[in-house]
């Protein structure tokens, strides 16, 4: 008994177990159900851009741990995070470089150049998405890209419609449909229903901090009302706003990610009110149609300020 | 207990234990024990006493000729060897093995020195003690105490042994808290208990205080704001505010050698097997760890871990040489399977740290800093000192980062070039 070798080290010498791994893969389980649906309704080319996305994403991250000699980080599920997120937002029927030239602008350009895995100071997903914005923005078009398909329902993109034709298009567009998906958009983000059972999921886990969503939901509502309340006929209401684009993934999983956003809780407060702000000012009167990409990006650059309000230290005068 | 369900939307809370279930056992004299001495060994030092030197009971033991740190002799037998030992950040220490020979012969040289005892006569010894007396702090000649706290909370989760002190000593504590009041010159005597045992306590003479159930309320820090509503500010320390806590089973055995004219060697502490099951057991200071796990049927195996103080600040031992020490409160064995790797993952910034935080401290800048080995940066903006040390960031850490330990590193580092400074000045 006496020459059992013990295991030394520091305390405390117990953990509630959470692990970054099974953070990853809470989060990848919460849009399982959004990314179903969007495989139900735009068919086998969905499927086969998450599945690039995924796929691709992973093998970059691989590619680039074994390039620089690092230790091998994709069993921490955020690569296929990175990819399944990115895959969300992309129209059905893009090409296959183009979904792998997305991720490896976010795992290579929007993560591991600034040293991996919680040293990005923007979400990886959101840099992606802006460079394929500004370089292909044909491709990115949901209306050019999402002409072969005839669902049922109105095939334009409701936001650029919208932007082009005043508030009284946006009647046409019920709340109900646009609550669950039947909108012309993205493979996951129009499923508004989804993302909001997945989000809450993850609220309740204790992945997604609930003040940033909440807050940032609750910035979009306070805008989009102003803005309506003042013109009418040019503003769409601020229902129409929160269920139709990049809202409601952007509220639950594109301002959420860890790295990028702030952990007091007035600076969650804040940072996710003027995601909200910032998403219907660049909607209503910026130039593009579509400004949740944009805003998060601002949200991104101002957290590490925003994080500085935070509560006085226990013994901290002044 | 410690593992977390699925769904946590807030951050876990942890109560101190209660003394409720865990049977008492008082376990025999060891045959052979160990006496830590709080002073290096080095080869140029003369010692006082050499192998084969004959000690009896309660034996105050001197070691060295340059300096008054000392250790209470065990038992009565002869000392087998005298070593150095290493501790946490290269603390040294010297080490007396003592081979216990035959029945107790109690030293008698201490006696006269408990038949009166103030300020001036309150010596360097009476820290051995169980429950270890902050002899120092209530020497101190600089602060007048204004508040004696007697603590009768627990230090760390899992652990009962200021309960059972609290409701089992009382008479000898009673004595100790009175000797205690007079020596400090306080003017106020509060007694710290956990809130559920507050009744029933007017026989000592301390006000007693209710402090919350939840780790950490009872940290130094903590436990003030609660029961004085003073804050602690960052750059002072309690000594400076005129607070002196002093641990509740240190006042019973205070008391304990008075009424019987020689020294209370007897430290009572939580034992806490691989599967849970506790024992509270009562052993002589000295005692080697494996001793007790031996006496108690604890079977230790490759890979296990074996812990002094409880699970959240304790430490982790790698010998079963080492002794009980004055305050040492509990001991946990663990099983190879219950050990949780750290990982060396970097930060992910989730936010759980900050959210569990009782001193808000904002960890997740902190650990930046700390990675860096920017202690100074880490102390100056991002509050450092504040942190009690009651390891609850480490536990929840996502990326299950040291973070206790680097705080702790830390905090020595800026202690060590503190005491640099103070020397060059």
């Amino acid at each position: 008994m006496s020459d059992a070798k013990f295991i030394v080290s520091h305390a405390p010498y117990v953990h509630d177990g959470s692990s970054i791994a099974a953070r990853h893969y809470q989060v990848l389980l919460a849009l399982v159900p959004a990314a179903a649906a969007g495989v139900l309704q735009w068919g086998q080319p969905a499927l086969a851009v998450i599945c690039l996305a995924v796929g691709s994403a992973i093998a970059w991250e691989l590619g680039f741990t074994r390039l620089a000699r690092q230790r091998p980080s994709i069993g921490n599920g955020s690569a296929a995070l990175i990819g399944m997120t990115l895959a969300m937002l992309l129209p059905a029927t893009v090409p296959w470089w183009l979904v792998v030239t997305g991720t490896f602008l976010a795992v290579i350009i929007g993560k591991q150049i600034f040293g991996g895995i919680g040293a990005n100071p923007f979400n990886p997903v959101v840099v992606a998405m802006a460079i394929l914005g500004l370089s292909w923005p044909r491709l990115m078009d949901f209306d050019a890209m999402l002409l072969a398909y005839d669902p049922g329902f109105a095939m334009i993109e409701p936001l650029t419609a919208v932007k082009a034709f005043g508030a009284a298009t946006a009647e046409q567009f019920g709340c109900l449909d646009l609550f669950f998906g039947r909108q012309a958009g993205a493979i996951g983000a129009p499923f508004g229903i989804w993302l909001v059972l997945g989000g809450l999921y993850l609220t309740v886990c204790g992945v997604v901090r609930w003040q940033i969503p909440a807050a940032f939901i609750a910035g979009v509502f306070v805008t989009a009302t102003a803005f309506h309340m003042a013109d009418p006929a040019r503003y769409a209401g601020a229902g129409f706003h929160l269920l139709t684009g990049y809202t409601l993934i952007g509220a639950f999983f594109l301002a959420t990610e860890d790295s990028s956003s702030p952990v007091n809780f007035w600076a969650m407060l804040i940072y996710g009110f003027v995601g909200g702000l910032m998403t219907v000012l660049i909607r209503n009167i910026g130039a593009y149609p579509e400004g949740v990409i944009y805003a998060v990006m601002i949200i991104n650059v101002i957290n590490p300020l925003v994080d500085k309000i935070r509560p006085r230290a226990l013994g901290k005068v002044t | 207990m410690f593992r977390r369900s699925l769904f946590r939307s807030s951050p876990p809370r942890f109560t101190y234990q209660r003394l409720q279930d865990v049977s008492h056992r008082v376990l025999p004299v060891a045959s052979r024990m160990v006496m830590f001495c709080d002073h290096p060994l080095t080869r140029r030092d003369r010692l006082r006493i050499q192998v084969g030197d004959a000690v009896r009971t309660g034996q105050k033991i001197v070691p060295f000729t340059d300096s008054d740190a000392c250790v209470l002799a065990p038992g009565t037998g002869t000392i087998q060897g005298i070593d150095a030992f290493e501790g946490n950040f290269g603390s040294r220490w010297t080490r007396i093995d003592l081979a216990v020979a035959s029945e107790d012969v109690w030293d008698t040289a201490l006696a006269q020195a408990l038949d009166s005892v103030d300020r001036q006569t309150l010596n360097a010894w009476m820290g051995q003690l169980p429950g270890a007396l902050p002899v120092g702090a209530l020497r101190s000649p600089r602060r007048a105490i204004e508040t004696l706290v007697i603590a009768a909370t627990e230090t760390d989760l899992g652990t009962v042994t200021a309960q059972y002190v609290l409701r089992h000593r009382s008479r000898y504590l009673a004595r100790g808290i009175d000797l205690l009041r007079a020596v400090s010159g306080a003017r106020r005597t509060l007694l710290a208990v956990n809130r559920d045992t507050v009744q029933g306590l007017g026989h000592l003479h301390a006000e007693p205080v209710a402090v919350a159930d939840h780790y950490p309320s009872a940290a130094p820090a903590l436990m003030v704001q609660q029961i004085l509503g003073r804050t602690v500010p960052v750059d002072s320390t309690l000594e400076r505010l005129g607070i002196c806590i002093v641990p509740v089973e240190a006042a019973a055995a205070l008391g304990q050698s008075l009424g019987e004219k020689r020294p209370c060697l007897d430290k009572t502490l939580t034992v806490t097997a691989k599967d849970g099951r506790q024992t509270l057991v009562t052993v002589r200071v000295g005692t080697p760890v494996g001793f007790i796990c031996q006496t108690l049927g604890i079977e230790l195996g490759d890979g296990d871990r074996l812990i002094a103080g409880g699970p959240m600040a304790g430490t982790a031992l790698y010998t079963l040489d080492y002794p009980v020490l004055p305050d040492t409160h509990s001991l946990m064995v663990q099983d190879a399977s219950q050990v949780v790797r750290v990982g060396d993952d970097p930060c992910i910034n989730c936010g759980e740290c900050i959210r569990i935080c009782p001193a808000q401290v904002p960890v997740n800048m902190l650990v930046r800093f700390l990675e860096a080995g920017q202690y100074a940066e880490a102390a100056d903006l991002y509050d450092l000192m504040a942190c009690v040390d009651c390891g609850l960031c480490s536990y929840v850490c996502t990326a299950r980062i040291p973070i206790f330990q680097y705080i702790r590193l830390a905090k020595h580092e800026l202690a060590l070039s503190a005491a640099a400074e103070a020397e060059d000045v």
